[in-house]
Order: structure tokens, then sequence, then C-alpha cells
């Protein structure tokens, strides 16, 4: 795959990583509810990568298979 | 100047959302009734706190049924009267200055919290609800101890608070 | 190298050498004072979680004061003038009239930065009694050394010259293009300096009257509000000298590595003109819990402020326009899709986008701050730094590493040393920063104060409502680990590219905007209207509250002594002053 495309990938892996730790800090600080940073840590990371290898495989992503 | 439609769409909902935290501001200032700390006391001399009956011996005194006044002086590195003692479920006012730099003086956690400025009075009154704990922080840089500049604030339960008699 | 970066145009070092060697010094001072700044920085993140004090906490707040003014004096200005240099030398396609007197005016401001430095650091040694212990703010009746103020002095005066230069070569270009629009660069530049030339009054009055004679003991007291006061009419547009250039990168230059042009230049000079307007009436926001002050005068603040919104919000439609614009000139498609075709390989695009996102979570947090009777719970706590941390430290100090990973080479003619190491600066700028600014926040809404060497309180814990104080300190170090990593990958890189052979062909020419000057309403570029218009503003804004001060308190104060109150100062012209040291004070701390 194109460089700009893996470099796309690496850049909305962080982004999704930074979106998911505010929600945690959102849950506890709105909602008060309280979640083990460990096991959320790893859940995130989980999150990110099978998000990051769909998208690089084409089953999810934004309509047309690109260049 | 020809301006895109989105972008007039986008320009409407902005001054929507700022028309909206003003009117959230504004709630909290009317209908919750928030005041904010202003110039309703005079000015005084910071290093003649002794001669002002309020500051000359920092203590807390009822001015009502369920009213009370605070006076507290903030310095490097302490706040007196430490611990401040007030009963739940009362109005507190309190008046807080200082005889040496700026310090600042907030009920952690909460939003009791005010600058303290030598030559000003800073008068910020808040309701007491549960009895209980709380430190008091010195939250501006007041100097090399500002570390460790700490107070408490004790709520005491209604029927358990009595006033020292010391009229 | 990609292919991308070479179009065969002379640079701007081919064209004004001269120039292109001003602006780089600038950049290097700039860079040094960010180094340095980011050591103190891990310092004082290891020392507050109490992970490592390798310093007294009386040694902190040398190492805080430090830190705010390499990274928001010197880092950030420093940058302004290199870019700003750069900009109208480009925009107006001519060299500046006297190389000497651009020249002079750096000097000035690194001398200045010298002098500041010299009394900062001085704090570390004990054997000599020259301190500025004050932190950014200098809030009297804190006292620092004479040497810190007339730093300051200098190297705001040095600022002023520079807008001068500019001007100058404003006048020669006109002179010779009369009836044209001014060139969008340098018309941001000008509307700048003229909103750095009114808010400086306020910093000018307090420096030049109170307290460096203060602090030589030419008067012997000052009134506190009124110099914080003071202070803050200058406080919060330098905020925007920050910003404004980083939004003048946005406008002109990330439309072209998106691939594209800008959506509007009308546009973007209404952003510019709202912020000369609406910078400086808002500063009494930074003084919503100051007694002395009027409630009425902290509601029109708030009012101000709350408009103060809409260039930004602005900037961010017509940004993401302009990007969306160059992705789709790339070839994307789809309503969303085309965010893929954007170059997220480019580091100088990634880091102003990146930048740029990060922004509007600082805006949303700026509103809190603002937002008056909300700002009780928040003030003086964690939260404000969190706050700018994601406005001067990311949208500006990310925009810049960005951007000069794009300027450099034309600046050098020689490539940055690594692309793949600049994509993971700004990418460990980005989760560093998400995750400390995250964590201050947090800590600010539990009551954890800012500013302090020790957040750690004998007689009460902070509770937080998820997760553990043990949890925000850990992230706090984790981010502050990855932002002070990604700080070093930024110089090493630049270092790294000294050792570059010279090559041709880096010149970037900067597109016009999709909607040119021309559609622009002439009114737009009258300088003096808008001018005055601001001036007015801030009489109104500020001459009530200030003549209330003083009115209240007097010029010099009802009272106080200065801590710590300066040694002698060794002219036998001055009045002999009583010293006091803080020896007896730090003695039962250390």
């Amino acid at each position: 795959m194109s460089e700009t495309s893996r470099a796309g990938l690496l850049i909305g892996g962080a982004v999704l990583f930074v979106i998911l730790w505010e929600i945690r800090s959102a849950l506890g600080v709105l909602f008060r509810i309280d979640t083990n940073i460990a096991v959320y840590t790893v859940v995130t990371f989980v999150v990110i990568l099978c998000t990051l290898v769909a998208l690089d495989r084409g089953l999810i992503g934004f309509g047309s298979k690109e260049q | 100047m020809h301006i895109h439609n989105y972008e007039k769409i986008w320009l409407v909902l902005a001054m929507i959302m700022i028309v909206g935290f003003l009117t959230t501001v504004t709630y909290g200032a009317t209908a919750v009734g928030i005041e904010m700390i202003s110039d309703d006391e005079d000015t005084i001399d910071p290093g003649a706190l002794d001669e002002d009956p309020r500051f000359a011996e920092p203590r807390v005194e009822q001015v009502g049924e369920n009213e009370y006044e605070a006076y507290v002086v903030a310095q490097q590195y302490i706040f007196s009267p430490d611990p401040i003692e007030v009963p739940a479920n009362s109005t507190v006012t309190f008046y807080v200055t200082s005889p040496d730099v700026i310090h600042g003086f907030q009920v952690a956690g909460t939003n009791a919290n005010t600058m303290v400025i030598p030559g000003e009075v800073a008068k910020l009154t808040v309701e007491t609800e549960e009895p209980g704990e709380h430190g008091i922080v010195c939250n501006e840089y007041c100097g090399s101890g500002h570390h460790v500049m700490e107070g408490k604030l004790i709520i005491h339960p209604e029927d358990e608070f009595e006033m020292e008699d010391d009229e | 190298m990609s292919s991308a970066i070479e179009s065969g145009e002379p640079t701007f070092l081919d064209r004004f050498p001269q120039e292109a060697k001003v602006v780089r010094s600038a950049l290097w001072s700039s860079f040094i004072a960010l180094t340095l700044g980011a050591l103190f920085g891990i310092i004082q993140t290891l020392h507050r979680t109490d992970v490592l004090r390798v310093f007294s906490s009386g040694n902190y707040y040398t190492i805080l004061t430090a830190h705010g003014v390499l990274m928001v004096v010197s880092f950030t200005i420093f940058f302004l003038v290199g870019i700003y240099t750069w900009a109208v030398v480009r925009s107006l396609d001519r060299p500046v009239e006297d190389i000497r007197y651009t020249w002079t005016w750096y000097g000035l401001m690194v001398l200045g930065t010298l002098m500041a430095l010299v009394a900062i650091l001085g704090g570390f040694i004990d054997a000599v009694d020259i301190s500025a212990d004050v932190l950014f703010t200098f809030y009297a009746p804190l006292q620092a050394h004479p040497l810190f103020y007339g730093g300051l002095a200098i190297f705001l005066i040095g600022t002023w010259l520079a807008g001068a230069d500019w001007f100058r070569s404003w006048y020669a270009w006109k002179q010779e293009n009369p009836g044209e629009r001014i060139p969008l660069q340098t018309f941001m530049v000008l509307i700048t300096m003229l909103m750095w030339y009114i808010a400086s009054i306020g910093i000018t009055i307090a420096v030049v009257i109170f307290l460096l004679p203060w602090s030589l003991g030419i008067i012997d007291q000052v009134n506190p509000l009124l110099t914080r006061t003071l202070f803050w009419f200058w406080g919060h547009p330098v905020v925007y000298f920050w910003l404004m250039p980083a939004y003048l990168l946005w406008y002109t230059v990330l439309p072209k590595v998106s691939g594209g042009r800008l959506f509007s230049d009308p546009l973007a000079r209404v952003v510019f003109v709202l912020f000369l307007l609406l910078s400086t009436p808002v500063g009494i926001h930074h003084q919503y819990l100051d007694p002395g002050i009027a409630d009425g005068f902290k509601f029109i603040a708030l009012t101000n402020t709350m408009f103060l919104l809409l260039p930004s919000l602005l900037t961010a439609f017509t940004v993401v326009a302009s990007m969306e614009h160059g992705a789709r000139q790339r070839g994307g498609t789809g309503l969303l899709g085309w965010l893929r075709a954007l170059p997220w390989a480019n580091p100088a695009f990634t880091g102003m986008a990146l930048a740029g996102l990060m922004f509007a979570a600082g805006g949303f947090s700026g509103m809190i701050n603002a937002g008056l009777n909300i700002n009780y719970l928040v003030h003086n706590t964690l939260w404000v730094p969190g706050h700018f941390h994601l406005t001067v430290g990311t949208a500006v100090a990310l925009t810049f590493m960005a951007a000069t990973y794009w300027l450099w080479p034309q600046l050098t003619n020689k490539p940055i040393f690594s692309r793949p190491i600049a994509l993971a600066q700004v990418i460990l700028w980005f989760v560093g920063m998400a995750l400390m600014s995250n964590a201050m926040h947090v800590a600010g809404l539990i009551g954890i104060p800012r500013r302090t060497a020790e957040p750690q309180y004998d007689g009460f814990d902070f509770i937080p409502t998820f997760g553990s104080i043990a949890e925000l300190d850990l992230q706090l170090v984790v981010g502050g680990t990855l932002l002070t990593l990604s700080a070093i990958l930024f110089v090493s890189n630049l270092v790294l590219s000294i050792s570059l052979p010279k090559v041709s062909g880096l010149g970037q020419p900067l597109p016009p905007a999709l909607s040119g000057p021309d559609d622009a309403p002439k009114v737009l570029d009258n300088l003096k209207l808008w001018t005055a218009i601001a001036l007015v503003l801030v009489i109104l804004a500020y001459t009530l509250p200030l003549a209330s001060i003083v009115d209240r308190g007097g010029l010099f104060g009802p009272g106080g002594t200065p801590y710590p109150t300066m040694v002698e100062f060794g002219s036998t012209l001055l009045e002999i002053y009583t010293p006091l040291t803080t020896d007896c004070i730090s003695g039962w701390l250390q």
C-alpha cells in the first residue's frame, strides 16, 4: 500500500487512541464510572489494532477502495 | 465578498453556541445565584492588619441564624484560623486578606475559590451542606514555601457545633 | 526524498540570502529555548509527581520560572520574528530595507533574553543574590532582580523594532505598487504587530513605571492589584501573539502542503482583524476571582471573550475546507473518504493537522475558563496548564515544528535529515500531550493546584472520581516523557541536517487563494480604521477598572513590602534599602 496510506493508518491509530483515552476520563468525571486502567489500556490497544487491520484489509472504510 | 453557503451555516451555528455559553453563565449568575468576587470591601493596609477588628484575630463569628462570617488571613505559609470550623446547612461568608504576597484560597475540589491580594479583602459566600472535613489549598505561588501552605475547613453537624463564647 | 518536495524553484535562501540568515538565527534561538525549556519541563513533571526530586522544592520555582519564560516568551516569539521576516520578504518579494537594522532588533531580543535568563538561573546559585523566582507572571509583591525586568523590557523593545522593520518594508512596497491589496502574509504580519503594540501598553506601564524602579529601590511599594491588572492587559493578547503566526501558517502554508489552495483570502483577513479588535479588551477574564475588581467589569470581559471564539471557529472552517480542497486535488473522493488522500506521510502536513485537531479541544477547555462563575472550579488548578499545553503547547508549538520541516530546506538548501523521524516526532508530541493534558484537566477538577512543587498535602487527600492519584501521576509522567523525547527528536533532526550537502530544487512556491484578495472588501485593508476601533474597545474595557483600582488603593498601593527584597543594588545614587533575604524562610524548608 502507498506510503501515504501507511502513515495515515498510523496517525489514525494515534488519534483513535487519544479519543478512546478521553472517553475513559469523560466516563469517570461525568458519570463517575471507574474503569481499571490496565484493562482499559489493553482493550484500547486491541480495539485500535482491530480497526487498523480492518481498514487496511478494506473490511471497513470510507467507501471506495483506494488508489 | 463571497461567503460559501456551508460557511454561512457554520457561522450561524457558531453564534448559537456562543450565545448558548453566555446563557449558561447567566443562568449560573441569576437562577443559581452565584456571585463573583467583587470590590464590595474597602482596601486595607497589609502592614496594619492588626488594626482591623476582623483580622487582628482571625476567627469565625455568628452573625445571624445559620449565618456566619469567617475572617481569614492567608500569609506565608499558613492560613489563620486553622482549622476553620463552621456548621453544616448554613451560609458562611469568608473575608480573606494577606499581609504579604498574593495567595490563593480554595476549598479543595470545590468552587469555593478566590485570589487573596494584599491590600484587598476577598469576600466569598458559600452554603455549607454536609458535615465533613475539607482541605484548603493555597493555589497561587507565594514563595519558596508555597507547597506546604494548606489549611482545613471542618464542617460540623449543626447540633454539634458550638461557637466559643467570645463575643 | 519524495519527489513531492522538489519543484525546481529557487529557494528563499537563493533569492534572499541575507534575510535567510536572520530567519535561521531567529529559529535557532527559538529552538535552543525550546530544548532548555523541555529539559526543565521533564524535571518539573518528575518532581511534582514525586517520582524523582533532583532539586529542592524551593528550586522548583526557579525551574518553573525558567520553563515558562523560555517556552512562552523565548521559543514562541523568536519563532514569530523569524517566520514573519520570511513572510514579509517573501510576500512583498523584496529584501528588508536595512539588514543592519534587522540584525539590531534581533540582537536586542537576544540581549534581553540573556539578561532575564541570568536573573532567573541566578536563583540556583545561593552565593549570588540574583534571582527571579517570580514565575512567568511575576506578580508583585514577589520581586525579581532588576535584570529580569530590564531583560524583559529590552526583549519587548526588540519586538517593537521588528514590527517597525516590517512596516517599513510595506511602506516602501506601497510606493512602488500603489492601489494594490496588501499581500495576505504581510497583512497578517502587520495586523499582528498592531495588536502587539496595543497589548504592550499594559506591561510597559507595569514594568517601566512600577516594577523596574521598585526592584531598583527607587520606589518602595507598588499596588499589587494594579500591576497584576496591567500584566493581564498584555497577558491575554500575548497568547494571540503566539497563535497568529500559527494561523498564518495554517492559512498560507497548510493548504499548499495539503495539495491545494487556501479556500478564502478575504475571510482570513476578517479573522485577523477580529483578533486585532478583540484580543486585548478581555484580559480581566484572567482575574475573575480577584477582589477589588467589580463584577460588572468581569462580565464585560466575559462577553468579549465569548466573541473571541468566532475568529477561531471561522479558522476551523476555512482550514478544513482548504485541506479538503487539497485532498480532492490529490484524487480523494467521498463525503469523508477524501481524508485518506491527504499527505499523511508528510510531517509538515500531519503536524499541522494534528495541532489543529488538538486546538479544538484546547479552545473548549478555554471556554470553560472563560465562563465567569464556572471559572471558580478550575482557577489556579492543574486544569489551567492542561488547557494551555493544548493551545500554546500544541496548536502553536507543534505547528511551529511542523512548519519548520517545510521551511527549513528553503532556508538552508538542505533536506531534513530524516523524514520518518520527523513524522514519528509529531505523532509522539500529539499522543504525549494528549495524555499529559488529559491528566492535568482531570487533576484540576478534583482540586489539585498548579504552580506547586509538591501537590501532596499532610492534612487531607484529593478525592478522584475514578481511578487514583497514582494513575493520574503515571499519566503525567508518561505524557511528559513522550513530549521530552519528541522535543529531542525535533532538534536532533535539524542539527543532523547541518551535515547534509546542499542541493538545489527545494523551492516551494505558495499558490494564490481560491477566493483572492480582490474579493475582499477594501475596508479590510484599512489598518488605521481597525487600529482606532481596537483602541476604543481597549479604552472601554480598561479605563474604568484601572481608574477604580487606583482610586481605591492608590497608584502605589495601600501598603506592603516586596518579597524577596533585593539586597543593595550597589549604586550609591539609589536609596539604601533595608535588606531582607529569604534565607530565614527558605532555610527551614530544605
